[in-house]
């Protein structure tokens, strides 16, 4: 894999990965304040 | 009691009870030897590259010191609950920060005209451009890092972890009044770029960042 | 909430889907760079959904400014508003920022330079992140308020750090990652840039939406607890 390539894949991987990791976050933060 | 006399009554406060301790002075002034003389052994530069880098290690050395001394300068008003009291005085809160910002800039002024001397011995400094220039400029300078500074150290004030984040606040919302001084100081002690603009652009942030200052004072001050 | 969660998820889902399909198989391959050029799908989209969610912080904090006193409600609400739109705001930006890294290193061989454009960028990042750590370490009463005057002064920031660093640059230039003269975007590349610039947007608005309920509900939950110490207190007074 070129350099190119895998910064391309851990570009995307980034992205999703932290706008996942918040998403979580609030959906959790949602569940902890319903009790 | 006029706005100016206000103002002047809480400035001699400040100077008062800062020369009977002079703590924040002392700090301040032993911080920017240390940072001077820490760089010169950092870097070791000619006479030619000391004048590239001579305006950059002033103006960091002064914003970390000014830093230092910024934290307690409110903390002495919150010890003796003048705070409160201010709060409920009728006299406009813009006009006790006025006064700090006033004090501040004298203390700071005072650690300049101890360290440009140190600044020229160490560094071997002459300057090829305007130097009278410099005379412009650390106040101009000087007054952006404290107008911001006190304001700031005001909204910190009673934050838990007020010393970590005052610099964090201050130094992104200082970065371009540092880019500004740096690149007077540069020009005026290399000679290689008229400093106008930058000092106009220094000139500018002070404006625009005292007149935010003095509006937005009051609302932190009674944020509760 | 729910509804939120059932509609705004599968919908921004689906754009991003169809944004991802077009900017890995449909987009057509960049003739210098190669196939790296596709992170500006995400890379852009970022970027200026990190651009724009600012400009809600600072509306809703002018918002809360402006009626904390005299309609109380409304301030609350917009509190809230500022709190998620920040917080949506440093999602975007960080990740702006490192997939701008990701594709400078490879392309220009730097990973950063100090443009007006990356060194705003980074401002902005810098004064958000110290807009959570002030909200965070800011006791009760004054957090709201001292959150939305620096809000505020982000606001003025950033557009003179731009302005600052782009004087620089005119006397001191240094290299333009993306968006120096001569730049523009191929046709065919714009359905790929268009579908993930929506796609983005419906998740970003999704995500305040998600982050301004779960708030608000913070929010009764606190004043509920506040006035049945009150009430007890009361009960004990009497």
């Amino acid at each position: 894999m070129t350099m190119e390539h895998r910064n391309l894949v851990l570009a995307y991987l980034f992205t999703w990965g932290l706008q996942l990791a918040y998403l979580g976050r609030v959906l959790l933060g949602w569940r902890r304040v319903r009790k | 009691m006029s706005y100016a006399r206000i103002v002047w009554a809480h400035l001699q406060k400040d100077l008062r009870l800062e020369w009977r301790s002079k703590d924040a002075i002392n700090g301040m002034l032993f911080f920017s030897l240390l940072v001077v003389v820490l760089f010169s052994f950092a870097f070791d530069p000619t006479m030619a590259v000391s004048r590239q880098i001579a305006g950059g290690i002033l103006w960091v050395a002064l914003l970390f010191a000014s830093t230092t001394a910024l934290n307690q300068t409110w903390t002495r008003e919150l010890r003796h609950q003048v705070l409160d009291a201010q709060r409920m005085a009728p006299s406009p809160a813009s006009a006790l920060f006025l006064a700090k910002v006033l004090a501040n800039f004298l203390f700071v002024t005072m650690i300049q005209v101890v360290l440009g001397p140190l600044f020229i011995i160490f560094y071997n400094l002459h300057a090829l451009g305007q130097g009278w220039l410099m005379a412009l400029v650390l106040p101009l300078g000087t007054l952006a890092l404290v107008v911001n500074g006190t304001f700031f150290a005001a909204l910190s004030l009673r934050t838990r972890n007020r010393e970590m984040l005052l610099p964090l606040i201050l130094f992104p919302v200082s970065i371009p009044a540092l880019l500004a001084m740096v690149q007077s100081t540069t020009g005026i002690l290399t000679g290689e770029f008229d400093p106008g603009l930058w000092m106009r652009m220094l000139a500018g942030y002070d404006i625009i960042f005292l007149t935010l200052c003095l509006l937005l004072f009051e609302t932190i001050l009674n944020a509760e | 909430m729910r509804r939120v969660l059932q509609f705004g998820l599968p919908v921004a889902l689906a754009i991003l889907a169809v944004g991802f399909y077009q900017a890995i198989y449909v987009a057509p391959t960049e003739a210098t760079m190669g196939n790296i050029q596709r992170i500006f799908y995400y890379h852009v989209p970022s970027n200026i959904m990190g651009l724009l969610f600012p400009y809600v912080n600072l509306v809703a904090s002018i918002v809360f400014l402006a009626t904390r006193r005299s309609n109380p409600m409304r301030a609350q609400a917009a509190d809230a508003v500022a709190l998620a739109s920040a917080e949506v705001t440093l999602v975007f930006v960080s990740i702006g920022l490192v997939t701008g890294m990701l594709w400078a290193k490879p392309v220009w061989g730097i990973w950063w330079t100090w443009d007006a454009r990356l060194t705003s960028v980074l401002v902005l990042w810098l004064i958000y992140v110290s807009y959570l750590l002030l909200r965070r370490f800011t006791a009760g009463g004054q957090t709201q308020t001292l959150a939305a005057v620096l809000s505020i002064f982000a606001a003025v920031d950033v557009p003179i750090v731009y302005m600052s660093i782009r004087w620089w640059r005119t006397q001191h230039p240094a290299p333009v990652f993306f968006g120096g003269p001569g730049t523009g975007i191929d046709p065919h590349m714009m359905p790929a840039f268009l579908w993930n610039i929506a796609g983005w947007f419906a998740w970003g608005l999704m995500l305040v939406m998600l982050r301004y309920n779960l708030e608000r509900k913070r929010q009764h939950v606190e004043q509920e607890s506040a006035l049945r110490s009150l009430e007890s207190g009361q009960e004990v007074a009497r």
